[in-house]
């Protein structure tokens, strides 16, 4: 296996666990913390709420307005 | 007597909303990096979710609703993960052998659809976190 399909593997694995998690809480919101719920009580704090607001904020200018890999 | 159930249906508001959001997508992916006009395609809908968390900050207290805590540090583990492979990367090279998130990203953006999509995930994940 080369190295580059090690490092996509690598993503891969953790994507499909994020996916696979999601769905499960998902199912199990009752018991379990779901992605929505986490980011719910992540906004109730003042903090918190201008970090997620400044990760989002930041992904979006990191890709579109500073990224690479638009089309030619 | 007839039943009066309906299955829902979505408003003309909502698909309105989706079609003017796809629209903006389409558009703004279709500028490029580095210029004024994609930055101002970029920038307006952080200051629009910047507005939203302002409000969201007057009404925080009223939705304070219990939830559960239990399999957070699943989510924990897994974001360690990422960050950690993600800095391995990072640090490593070349980069055709060590991609980071960001160098995937750019070679999903490298057409137009796919980074119309890129721009509509993103638009749809900021929409499902400050609409609130």
């Amino acid at each position: 296996m080369s190295t580059s399909t090690f490092s996509y593997a690598i993503y891969a694995v953790i994507a499909a666990s994020c996916v696979g998690w999601a769905v499960f809480t998902r199912v199990e919101r009752a018991r379990y913390a779901t992605v929505g719920g986490i980011v719910r009580r992540m906004l109730r704090h003042p903090v918190m709420r201008w970090a997620v607001w400044a990760s989002w904020a930041f992904v979006g200018w990191h890709l579109f307005v500073r990224g690479r890999g638009a089309f030619q | 007597m007839e039943a009066t159930h309906r299955a829902p249906r979505v408003s003309w508001r909502v698909a309105a909303v989706i079609a003017g959001a796809l629209a903006y997508s389409w558009i703004a992916s279709g500028l490029r990096p580095f210029t004024h006009p994609e930055a101002v395609a970029v920038a307006i809908p952080i200051i629009v979710a910047g507005i939203a968390t302002l409000r969201l900050g007057r009404h925080a207290r009223d939705a304070a609703v219990p939830e559960s805590r239990r399999g957070i540090w699943v989510w924990r583990g897994l974001l360690g993960v990422f960050l950690v492979w993600e800095l391995i990367s990072y640090r490593s090279s070349p980069r055709v052998d060590y991609p980071t998130a960001s160098s995937i990203a750019d070679a999903i953006m490298s057409t137009h659809p796919g980074r119309f999509a890129m721009f509509a995930v993103w638009l749809a994940v900021g929409y499902g976190m400050f609409r609130r």
